[in-house]
């Protein structure tokens, strides 16, 4: 029996024979079957892009001068393991400053947090927040906000970063922050509105 | 092939006909177009049009003005509307119109000098459209300003919604102080497609 496909899912259809069997009709049945099972997939699928958000709720103390990743010991949403487009978590205990990439995605991810200042940075002060890849500090690795408040404030200072990625199965993003200035410090976060980082895919890389 | 079905007008033959190669070739296509036409909207949702556009080479130094970026590198596109060593993105002309999420950070180099507190750093990103009807092109536009520390380098993380046709974005570093600074590389623009205009 020659069997022909339609174009775009490829649906067998008898194509030679002068009458269609019972075979043929089979065939065709099964391949819509399957064709609305994708059909069925692909919407489950758009109803649970990934995402995830997490925080650090107790302080952590920032070390003046240093790009410090935040601890997260928070997790509000983790939902990559309920994503058929993701089948992974982003957020584990074992590596608790890191959003992992389940899988190869496009990602929206914002990044905020506050410097509780006990004491006036000075006219050096500086305040900065990073969404960085990888584990990098600087270069392509870093996307993020830089800025200096009044010299004289003090207290807590907030500021937040939204940024984009293309990222690989397995690249993760951490929220850094940094101080700098007159005072030796270290001080702590701030946990009224505590460092928090949110991911969530947007796009994929391919489509099928 | 006479009959159809009540809902989607799939055709059958009726029972008095023979089935023929001719029923079934009907029947798979319409449901093969049915189903490629349902499938679309998702399909379309998980490719969102995006990009990313970097730069790769610090610019030249300035004091006081404007420089824009230039993109060296693609991090990721599936618009087509970057082109290596450009310094903006063109949306593609078949989109409808369409609202934009648009973000930047600049990383601000300190080419010669030293930086003076207080000194203005100011980040734009300038989205232009195109009115369907009359044809004016418009611009808006989104602004941070993260004046100098005295630490050098600051960082600008800049982002706007817009809604755009025919047009394109770009980003802008705006200067007005002593010190030589320009844009770094790695800084980056970025977009992604939020829905059609209603």
């Amino acid at each position: 029996m020659a069997m022909r496909k339609t174009p775009y899912l490829r649906l067998r259809y008898p194509w030679t024979d002068d009458v269609v069997s019972a075979a043929d009709v089979q065939s065709m049945a099964s391949d819509i079957d399957q064709a609305l099972v994708s059909t069925a997939t692909l919407a489950a699928n758009f109803s649970k892009f990934a995402s995830a958000t997490v925080y650090r709720n107790a302080t952590q103390s920032l070390t003046k001068g240093s790009f410090t990743a935040i601890t997260f010991d928070t997790v509000v949403s983790n939902n990559g393991a309920e994503s058929p487009l993701a089948n992974g978590s982003w957020y584990s205990v074992a590596n608790p400053t890191r959003l992992t990439a389940p899988s190869a995605c496009i990602v929206l991810a914002t990044g905020s947090g506050g410097v509780n200042i006990g004491s006036a940075l000075g006219t050096s002060g500086v305040i900065q927040l990073g969404v960085t890849l990888n584990g990098a500090s600087g270069g392509s690795g870093v996307q993020g906000t830089k800025w200096a408040p009044l010299s004289t404030v003090t207290g807590q200072q907030w500021t937040s970063a939204l940024t984009m990625w293309k990222l690989a199965a397995g690249d993760y993003l951490e929220l850094k922050m940094y101080w700098t200035g007159t005072p030796a410090g270290p001080f702590n976060t701030d946990n009224v509105s505590p460092p928090t980082l949110s991911v969530m895919m947007v796009a994929l890389p391919s489509v099928s | 092939m006479s009959g159809t079905t009540a809902n989607e007008g799939y055709p059958y033959p009726l029972t008095s006909d023979f089935a023929d190669v001719q029923d079934a070739f009907r029947l798979a296509t319409a449901v093969d177009a049915d189903l490629r036409a349902e499938q679309a909207p998702f399909r379309a949702f998980l490719g969102r049009p995006s990009f990313i556009a970097r730069q790769t080479a610090t610019g030249s130094g300035f004091t006081a003005g404007s420089q824009g970026a230039v993109f060296g590198a693609i991090d990721w596109d599936n618009t087509g509307g970057l082109v290596v060593g450009q310094s903006s993105w063109s949306q593609p002309n078949s989109q409808q119109p369409s609202w934009w999420l648009f973000g930047a950070t600049i990383f601000v180099a300190i080419v010669s000098g030293t930086p003076v507190v207080g000194d203005m750093n100011m980040a734009r990103i300038s989205v232009t459209s195109t009115d369907q009807v009359t044809g004016v092109v418009s611009t808006t536009t989104f602004f941070q300003r993260n004046d100098d520390t005295n630490t050098s380098g600051e960082w600008i993380n800049v982002f706007g919604m817009a809604p755009i046709y025919q047009g394109s974005a770009a980003l802008t570093l705006f200067l007005n102080g002593s010190t030589q600074k320009a844009i770094s590389a790695n800084s980056r623009l970025w977009g992604m497609y939020l829905g059609p205009v209603t």
